[in-house]
């Protein structure tokens, strides 16, 4: 039998099928988590942005337009919800400390991970870490990442392209350091 | 190069770990339990209900056409929907709340929403706000701007800002702390406290805390003496009062004027004034979370009755009173969690599923017997307990 699209099952879901709302969170939980893990760096807050960003996707399904695709318009909950709390704990806490907090230990728990590529991308500025979590996290093509922030796309792509100079710059002082 | 570090950044980014079952399950639970009423398998009954009127109205259009019957359709009223967040109440002039570990604060027009934070308390006025984050003190005007951080010792667990807006008494670790309001001059006051909101009395010279052992500790100031207060009036030692061993405490307040000290623990409330201790055990078990003064002679516990059958309630104590306790004033089927004095009436949290809703009980609610909880709730946040809550 063909698995039932996201648009059909949001359809059944709003007409009120539990069952296809459950399907829908299987289908999208573990990307929507990990989004906001890359992009937090915390999995307290990755625990809570994912959960409440499901929360208020499914609260507001009888207003989302079906003709358009059900995962960038999750994500985009995602990414505006971590900002917002990032954003929000920075104002309150300071950068210096907002950035300690973020370096706490889990980042670097990543067992066999490139671990020197994921502290690279955890320092990314919030802005360029957000496209390039979108872009080879959840694997969705600038135009797409343009649709989920309100960027044009040539901000998407000059974005992508400072955060990989970037990251380029970082390994390779880490190369020589370690060199 | 740029290709080579892109299926890199793909590779690391796809071995990050995932959430935990735990987490996951919980999330299904409260996405399904945030879908609308109308999709929670009502949509066949709505299109029945919306068929049948159909056809009233047709049947009446009919009878209204031939002269029999005047009709006049009114509007339906949508069901007022309980906001998102937290609000101000009404004649207060801020709120932060602290559920499940995050913070969510309203004054004015500023909010934050969802900070992890375990505990936060407002200046008088609700001018700056103090929020524990981790391991730091944090003191901010409530529109973002912050006035100073302080490194603590341990995490910080709980906030109390002094009446006179001059000083912190806080939680950090095991120790109790005071700080000034400008975050000068910290010091202990106690190395080992439990991790309970500490209280200030009216006049700002003395802090009450619980300390190690669960029974009330109140430091002075003036004379940097600490008195631990155990009810010791003789007739508590005899076997028929249980308050002889009351304890641990679980929450502890100074009236908002004078000096009196009420405090609660799962056997009963225990009322200090300067002269005498009353003691007043409860009917039956209960499991207290929070304590408010309604009047300078009276004291709101609220209770969760998790497990146990009937609702939960919030009692009232008359201090000094010959019967020492009212029935509840209130009750709700899913626990009460906080209570905060806000203008005249009390506002109310209370668990209800994967949230926490706000309730405001009026003036008038709270002077009848048995007031319920029926209003529309102010607010809601996603989470349950521990919580804190306080309304300036």
């Amino acid at each position: 039998m063909r698995p039932q699209t996201d648009g059909e099952l949001v359809a059944a879901a709003r007409a009120g099928s539990r069952d296809a709302a459950a399907e829908l969170f299987e289908r999208h939980w573990s990307a929507a988590w990990r989004a906001a893990y890359a992009i937090t760096g915390r999995r307290a807050m990755a625990d809570d942005v994912a959960q409440d960003a499901f929360e208020r996707a499914f609260c507001a399904l009888s207003r989302f337009d079906q003709r358009r695709p059900f995962a960038p318009w999750l994500h985009r909950i995602v990414v505006n919800r971590s900002l917002d709390l990032l954003r929000s704990e920075r104002r309150l806490v300071g950068g210096e400390v907002a950035e300690r907090e973020r370096q706490d230990p889990e980042w670097r728990d990543t067992e066999g991970g490139d671990r020197a590529l994921l502290e690279a991308v955890a320092s990314l500025p919030l802005q360029r870490r957000v496209v390039v979590v979108l872009r080879y996290g959840l694997g969705f093509a600038p135009a797409a990442i343009a649709s989920i922030l309100g960027l044009p796309e040539g901000t998407v792509h000059s974005r992508l392209a400072r955060a990989l100079k970037q990251l380029r710059a970082e390994l390779e002082v880490n190369g020589v350091e370690r060199a | 190069v740029s290709s080579e570090l892109e299926s890199r950044i793909e590779a690391a980014l796809g071995a990050l770990p995932n959430a935990d079952e735990v987490t996951r399950g919980r999330a299904r639970r409260a996405a399904l339990d945030a879908l609308p009423r109308s999709a929670r398998g009502h949509g066949r009954l709505l299109v029945a209900l919306a068929a049948a009127l159909a056809l009233l109205v047709l049947g009446a259009a009919a009878l209204a056409a031939i002269g029999t019957i005047q009709v006049t359709l009114t509007p339906k009223r949508e069901g007022a929907r309980t906001p998102e967040g937290v609000d101000v109440p009404p004649g207060s002039n801020g709120i932060a709340l602290v559920a499940s570990g995050r913070l969510w604060l309203a004054v004015g027009e500023a909010r934050i929403e969802g900070l992890r934070a375990r505990a936060a308390d407002l200046s008088p006025h609700a001018l700056y706000a103090a929020v524990g984050v981790g391991r730091y003190l944090v003191v901010t005007a409530p529109n973002g701007r912050r006035a100073w951080t302080l490194r603590t010792r341990g995490e910080v667990k709980a906030v109390a800002w002094s009446p006179d807006a001059l000083k912190i008494a806080y939680v950090a670790g095991t120790e109790l702390r005071i700080v000034e309001g400008d975050g000068d001059h910290d010091r202990l006051v106690d190395r080992r406290v439990r991790a309970v909101r500490p209280s200030w009395r009216a006049d700002s010279l003395a802090v009450a805390y619980v300390g190690a052992g669960g029974h009330a500790v109140v430091y002075d100031l003036g004379r940097l003496s600490r008195r631990v207060l155990r009810p010791t009036v003789p007739q508590f030692s005899e076997p028929q009062f249980p308050c002889g061993t009351i304890g641990p405490l679980r929450a502890l307040a100074f009236a908002p004027a004078g000096a009196a000290l009420a405090a609660a623990s799962a056997d009963g409330v225990v009322i200090a004034g300067s002269r005498r201790i009353f003691c007043t055990p409860y009917e039956s078990r209960v499991h207290p979370t929070s304590l408010a003064w309604l009047t300078p002679g009276e004291v709101a516990v609220g209770e969760v009755t998790e497990g146990l059958p009937g609702a939960s309630r919030i009692w009232r104590v008359r201090v000094g009173s010959g019967r020492l306790f009212q029935p509840g004033i209130v009750e709700s089927p899913t626990g009460i969690l906080g209570l905060a004095r806000a203008g005249d009436g009390l506002l109310v949290a209370r668990r209800a599923g994967n949230s926490v809703l706000l309730e405001l009980v009026g003036a008038k609610q709270l002077a009848a017997a048995d007031a319920r909880l029926s209003g529309q709730p102010l607010g809601r946040v996603r989470g349950g307990a521990p919580l804190s809550l306080v309304v300036r």
